[in-house]
């Protein structure tokens, strides 16, 4: 056990660092379920689209574009982007299943990982700030010895968190378009038969995907103070351990999931000092492990009964 | 099937062939009889001629890439009967691949072992670690399968960069280097370098590996991972214990994985965790679609895809100042490559090279089993490599339970006795 127990400063660090990665992981939760929920397939390119998100954002901050301006066109391109693979690479397989859809997903991450790094180069790059970073950008909570403090990034991610929230909400709950996106999640067919335009509702899913993901790779260029072609790999695996955690077809879930996937990751090495070095991927596979064996739906997911 | 019914399929078939006149008409040969065995033994003894000469007739350099493909050849290969047969997703083969190239590396390096020693237990820590990963692929299929299996595949280069992966001695970041040379011996007659020597041993464990998983997938395990893949409700219904089948299926395939990363050892004297990181597992799957996921032989087209894709890739982007300007690394436009060859064969040729090739063969030489002759129509029949669905189900959902309409010529349950060659 850490020596560090019971010293408040402590844990509050990893609390409010848990939390902000969590964000992160509930952000990029949020997009594998979006689509899965009414396409049931996980886009494992989501990481490599989200890379690419967040290099246009870098590419038009270089070009002296306002940085919040700067993610708002590159939500826009993402967007669109996603509609679109989702339209022309995974409809047409549609009819053959899962594994054909997996397949053409790979594909895509071997290309857009290629292309990023042929354009933007395999060595990283500063990262676009949308948030103040500076050592000074913070909150003094406890003076210490030892201090406490919240960064204005680790505060705006968790203020983009609730907003997105909230937005997702009121888009899925008050308008039109998000009672035909729930109605194609809840029964394909009978949205189909109703006269819900189920393709385009897939497509919407893809498109809040991409850009949901872009959102997270920005901020996951943030925290980490750069950006290269690999930055979102493993945090594609933090997001599919969070999605599967919170259930893959529960947006709720997903950001407790994410957030919940956050904690465990910055208390159980915290805690347990003697875990060496930075085995986040495997707790995360043991997390998923853990959460497929014993609640294979997740915390908020439905459970599927198969009619044999 | 009597006698009679015998003579009238091949009466029909002979008619079949003189209705497509225009064609070559191709010569029908009995599954079993003599003269496919004599067309069998012929194919074998002019690919061990060409593998023989191999060594002898090409320089150095051409070698050290021909045993590459064997390396990679032998890990697709455990690729393709994980997911070609069984039908199970697999993203982490990379970390198969990597277990067995760290385990030679670490033995060879720090504890001085021979290489050949080291296969055994790179094999054995294979075999474990595919059961382990194996055994929650019991209560998930599909998505479920791919996550746990992905995050494996992910985790395991991260992992041996850490300090518990360097307690073990895997050299971190940079790598683990392992001299392994080989001296030919003196009774060997053909003039062949010492790599020469090397790239024979290889083919002649690959060729052993090859037949081994041909007689696997031959076998009542492999049969049965083929019908749970097509059906899994049916197959369990018809006594297949699923539990059994889906273990083993994955402790094999991590096993030749495994072996595979043994053997690229041979070719290249370091490993890293980019070798077995992530991307190596996306170019095992490529290479297992482009030759044919449900295929034993495809995996050979896997592996030299594997080695001779990028080598001309990089040679071409290097010839155009244009791409060159680009990038100072060649190898992604190879990924580029790799990744639009994926799709357009996920959805012109989801079966892969190998039956693509068979279906070529069938116009001049068709193969056709004893109990399927009276069925056997314009259909191509099954090559000797080709199980059930030729793409592994890649081109479809399965069939509910009856069956795929168009699937007779192969419907037919064989039995134990059937002969294997």
């Amino acid at each position: 056990m850490s020596p560090n127990i019971d010293n408040p400063a402590f844990l509050l660090q990893l609390l409010v660092g848990g939390l902000t990665n969590g964000a992160l992981y509930a952000l990029v939760a949020l997009a594998v379920v979006l689509v899965y929920k009414t396409t049931s397939h996980i886009n494992l390119a989501q990481g490599e689209m989200a890379t690419l998100g967040a290099f246009v954002v870098f590419a038009l901050t270089q070009q002296g574009v306002q940085v919040w301006i700067a993610i708002a066109i590159a939500l826009v391109v993402s967007f669109v982007f996603g509609a679109g693979v989702e339209r022309g690479l995974i409809r047409p397989l549609e009819k053959r299943g899962i594994f054909p859809v997996v397949l053409a997903t790979l594909a895509l991450f071997l290309i857009i990982n290629a292309v990023i790094a042929i354009i933007w180069g395999t060595q990283p790059v500063p990262a676009p700030e949308p948030f103040p970073r500076e050592i000074e950008d913070k909150i003094d909570v406890l003076v210490g010895p030892p201090p406490f403090f919240i960064t204005y990034v680790a505060l705006g991610i968790l203020a983009v968190l609730v907003l997105l929230l909230v937005g997702l909400w009121l888009l899925l709950e008050k308008t039109k378009l998000g009672l035909g996106y729930r109605a194609v999640a809840a029964n394909r067919e009978a949205a189909e038969v109703m006269g819900i335009p189920v393709g385009r509702m897939f497509m919407f899913g893809w498109g809040i995907a991409g850009a949901l993901g872009t959102l997270a790779a920005a901020l996951v260029a943030e925290t980490a103070g750069t950006l290269d072609f690999n930055s979102m790999a493993s945090i594609l695996i933090f997001g599919l351990a969070a999605a599967t955690l919170g259930g893959f077809d529960s947006v709720p879930g997903a950001a407790v999931g994410g957030l919940a996937l956050g904690l465990i990751m910055a208390f159980v090495p915290g805690l347990f000092t003697f875990i060496e070095g930075d085995l986040s991927l495997v707790i995360a596979l043991i997390v998923v492990l853990v959460v497929l064996l014993v609640r294979p739906q997740g915390l908020f997911g439905t459970k599927t009964l198969e009619r044999v | 099937m009597s006698e009679l019914d015998d003579e009238r399929s091949m009466a029909a078939l002979a008619s079949d062939e003189r209705q497509r006149g225009a064609l070559v008409s191709a010569r029908v040969v009995l599954e079993g009889s003599r003269s496919h065995r004599v067309w069998q033994g012929t194919g074998l003894l002019l690919a061990a001629l060409v593998v023989l000469l191999l060594p002898v007739l090409v320089s150095d350099f051409r070698i050290g890439q021909f045993s590459l493909v064997i390396a990679y050849s032998v890990a697709v290969l455990g690729l393709n009967l994980v997911t070609g047969f069984s039908g199970q997703i697999s993203l982490g083969h990379g970390a198969f691949f990597g277990i067995g190239a760290y385990t030679t590396a670490i033995l060879v390096t720090d504890h001085g072992w021979a290489w050949a020693a080291t296969v055994p237990l790179a094999a054995v820590l294979g075999l474990a670690l595919g059961f382990a990963v194996g055994v929650p692929a019991l209560r998930l299929h599909g998505l479920y399968l791919a996550v746990i299996t992905l995050a494996v595949g992910v985790a395991f280069p991260v992992v041996v960069s850490q300090p518990i992966g360097l307690a073990l001695g895997t050299g971190g970041v940079a790598g683990k280097t392992a001299r392994i040379s080989w001296d030919k011996p003196g009774w060997f007659g053909l003039d062949v370098s010492d790599r020469g020597w090397m790239f024979l041993v290889m083919a002649a464990v690959a060729g052993l590996l090859f037949w081994l998983a041909t007689g696997l997938v031959r076998s009542r395990v492999g049969r049965s991972m083929v019908a749970l893949r097509d059906n899994g409700t049916a197959a369990a219904i018809s006594g297949i214990w699923p539990a059994e089948v889906k273990t083993v299926a994955f402790a094999v395939s991590a096993m030749y994985g495994a072996i595979g990363g043994s053997m690229y050892l041979l070719t290249t004297p370091i490993v890293s965790p980019s070798t077995v990181g992530f991307t190596v597992t996306l170019l095992f799957i490529t290479a297992m679609v482009l030759g044919g996921a449900a295929t034993v032989s495809g995996a050979w087209i896997g592996g030299l895809a594997m080695v001779f894709l990028p080598y001309y890739t990089a040679e071409w982007a290097g010839q155009i100042p244009f791409l060159r300007s680009l990038t100072d690394q060649p190898g992604l436009f190879a990924n580029v490559i790799y990744g639009v060859v994926l799709i357009v064969f996920i959805y012109f040729v989801p079966g892969g090279l190998v039956p693509l090739l068979t279906r070529l063969r069938t116009r001049f030489l068709r193969i056709v089993p004893p109990e399927a002759a009276a069925v056997a129509t314009d259909a191509a029949p099954g090559s000797a490599t080709t199980a059930g669905e030729p793409d592994g189900g890649l081109a479809g959902p399965t069939p509910a339970i009856g069956g795929h309409p168009t699937h007779s010529p192969e419907a037919p349950i064989r039995t134990d006795q059937e002969t294997t060659r």
